[in-house]
């Protein structure tokens, strides 16, 4: 973490509002694209990354070391994710969007867009255990945590999501 | 290492998650195994684009904005709740407190007497069966235990706090 970061979660501390905004601006990329890879609806990931700022205002007084912001936030983060994840209902994919996924040419810009909605078929369980291993960047032992399942799952739901993943991009 | 295993195995391996002498077995099968390689070679790559199409999300104009007002909103709200419960308590104190303020007086008046006796007592027996400085340091001694005892209750219950960020 750099200076200026550490300076400015100092300032958030101190109850600055000013500090607060920049560090809103500062993270909303981060917290939005997280909530959006895991839930896939625009309007509950703008809701979540409310919800996490609000906590992050509410607690970072409680923060004990601010070195460890940044894997405080991600944490907040996940959870909230996951939290929002086990309230949403299953909705299956109409097979005519699958269709479209596989049927995209593969320019640079479409093809991001193809990963983004092959994972969105991904079934939860694989996506869910896929975005906090690519994405999040937490270990195997960590994931199994926070998801209270046992390693071997974790292990065969990241290796299953990949599998599933090449399969809907190479149809 | 044969290719059933190497595929199974794939995963862990590129995650940094495989045991060492699977890890070596692995590299050497990667190394005759064209089949498992190229399976290699598409995670590594999917992980790199996944990364990427991620990084790609666009965000939603004015969220920023949208969620600095939320906050404030919530903390407008959060202080005039706050408020209005003090006012509260205090309309609704002030008629129990003067209904039961002979019973409270008299249970002070009461305390005070007990904890007067008490203190008394304390310092009667320590005279008594020990010497005045040694008595001093029991005194003091058992001041530092209570003193720990509150302020370990304090760090528990801030503890407890804390947890409702992680739930």
């Amino acid at each position: 973490m750099i200076t200026t970061d550490l300076e400015l979660i100092e300032q958030v501390r101190s109850g600055n509002e000013e500090a607060f905004a920049r560090l809103v601006k500062h993270y909303t990329p981060y917290v939005y694209r997280t909530a959006f890879a895991f839930l896939h609806d625009e309007h509950e990931s703008e809701d979540v990354a409310q919800e996490i700022f609000l906590k992050v205002y509410r607690s970072i007084q409680e923060l004990q070391d601010i070195l460890a912001f940044n894997a405080w936030i991600k944490r907040i983060t996940t959870n909230s994710c996951l939290d929002r994840l086990r309230k949403q209902r299953p909705t299956p994919v109409p097979d005519h969007q699958l269709n479209q996924i596989m049927g995209k040419n593969s320019q640079k810009g479409e093809q991001l867009l193809e990963i983004k909605e092959a994972i969105s078929q991904l079934i939860p369980e694989y996506r869910e255990a896929l975005i906090l291993r690519e994405w999040q960047g937490y270990d195997y032992q960590e994931i199994a945590t926070l998801l209270s399942i046992p390693l071997g799952t974790v292990k065969s739901r990241i290796h299953g999501a990949r599998v599933r993943l090449r399969k809907i991009l190479s149809e | 290492m044969n290719c059933f295993e190497g595929k199974a195995e794939i995963s862990e391996f590129l995650d940094g998650e495989l045991a060492d002498s699977n890890s070596l077995a692995m590299k050497e099968h990667l190394k005759t195994c064209s089949d498992c390689q190229r399976l290699a070679d598409e995670f590594l790559s999917l992980k790199f684009d996944i990364e990427q199409a991620l990084n790609s999300i666009p965000i939603p104009l004015y969220l920023e904005e949208r969620i600095l007002i939320s906050i404030h909103l919530e903390h407008k709200a959060a202080n005039k709740q706050a408020w209005v419960t003090g006012l509260f308590l205090i309309v609704l104190g002030i008629p129990i407190l003067a209904l039961f303020s002979p019973i409270l007086l008299s249970s002070l008046r009461l305390f005070n007497k007990t904890l007067s006796v008490f203190i008394h007592t304390w310092l009667t027996l320590l005279t008594i069966a020990v010497q005045p400085s040694l008595g001093l340091g029991i005194t003091l001694m058992l001041a530092i235990i209570a003193g720990l005892g509150v302020y370990s209750l304090r760090a528990l219950l801030k503890g407890f706090q804390a947890d409702e960020v992680l739930s």
